[in-house]
């Protein structure tokens, strides 16, 4: 069964990366800015899980992004994984469970096997 | 005797530094890692390879620049009267760096839009700092513009140079800014609660005055400049 994986990243170069991390049976979606996210998150195809940067997001920092998306109803359960360069002890301050982030990955860490496991980890698998 | 306590103070704004840093350092690093492991893991077909190890050179190079800058920028500071000013052909350097950066800004979908005046006077400066200080500010500026465009200007302003970079982004209190010029180490951007060092500004501030010039920072709602005050040349021949 396809999975619809929202990436919100604003490197194309490292997009195209994390979207062959990804599991065969993903349908990535890519947007650079909070904006575009929002705008597939209301399209038609239901996204399964949200992978976000929380710094380089444009005019919208990650931050902002995960309070927009958890002020909508629908998309209250949707998973959301986080992927950062900044030291997580850097973001201390950031309430990550009031937002419902069920991971965060530091970016120079990811690997396919580490991607593939954080999305089936947010699908219950 | 006692320690002073004055070492640990110096010791800890030195670490912080040094985490700053590594958090700019970061992208082109996480790219190259990321590729890396794609590689290893034989994610790339043959007739893919090409095209990935030119941004890995890219990202690599960008690596380079950045390290390079910083080194000149300390060594500046250190040894203010060892860098080498001669006459310089400020569209030259400008034009070089907007040649690097292409890729970069592409991959932003982002243009650099140079525009300078006819017959600009050669600066009394030095090529690397002056490539550094724009390159490097340019190199930030493309990352996190809300612009399609980011404008590279250099005119005459009062019998001296100006070079501007100008586009719409996020803007930073005179505290906040003041405070990257001075020190490379953490600030926190009020407006978005994130960590930033402001390594360009810092890498430029310090370039831009060895050269005996200035670096001023404008800020208007969403609009955003950033421009360097350079003395011109009191020699009429250029050094090409």
């Amino acid at each position: 069964m396809s999975v619809h994986v929202l990436l919100i990243e604003p490197d194309i170069s490292l997009a195209d990366i994390y979207a062959r991390m990804m599991p065969k049976a993903v349908t990535c979606s890519h947007v650079r800015q909070a904006q575009e996210a929002i705008d597939v998150l209301d399209g038609e195809q239901t996204v399964d899980v949200v992978i976000t940067d929380i710094h380089r997001t444009g005019s919208n920092n990650g931050v902002e992004i995960l309070h927009e998306i958890r002020s909508y109803e629908d998309w209250l359960d949707v998973p959301i994984l986080v992927i950062s360069d900044i030291p997580p002890e850097r973001l201390n301050h950031v309430d990550w469970q009031r937002y419902g982030v069920q991971g965060f990955i530091r970016k120079h860490l990811l690997t396919p096997q580490l991607m593939q496991r954080q999305i089936n980890a947010c699908l219950g698998r | 005797m006692q320690l002073s306590g004055d070492g640990a103070q110096l010791g800890e704004r030195h670490v912080q530094a040094l985490r700053s840093l590594g958090m700019d350092l970061q992208l082109p690093l996480t790219y190259l890692q990321n590729v890396l492991s794609l590689l290893r893991a034989g994610y790339y077909q043959k007739d893919e390879l090409p095209h990935h190890f030119e941004s890995l050179n890219t990202n690599a190079q960008r690596l380079q620049s950045m390290l390079d800058g910083l080194l000149l920028a300390m060594n500046s500071l250190e040894h203010p009267d060892q860098l080498q000013l001669t006459p310089l052909n400020v569209s030259s350097v400008l034009h070089d760096v907007r040649q690097n950066l292409r890729p970069l800004a592409h991959s932003y979908h982002c243009e650099i839009d140079f525009q300078t005046t006819r017959s600009l006077v050669p600066v009394h400066a030095n090529y690397q700092a002056l490539k550094h200080s724009v390159g490097s500010l340019l190199d930030t500026m493309v990352q996190s513009s809300e612009s399609e465009v980011i404008e590279l200007l250099a005119h005459h302003q009062g019998g001296k140079v100006m070079i501007t970079l100008r586009d719409r982004g996020q803007s930073l209190s005179h505290a906040t800014i003041d405070s990257m010029l001075e020190r490379l180490g953490t600030t926190v951007i009020p407006s978005s609660h994130l960590p930033s060092s402001g390594f360009a500004l810092y890498v430029a501030h310090n370039l831009v005055r060895s050269m005996n010039g200035s670096l001023h920072v404008q800020q208007q709602k969403d609009r955003r400049a950033v421009s360097f005050v350079l003395p011109k040349s009191e020699q009429l021949s250029l050094i090409s």
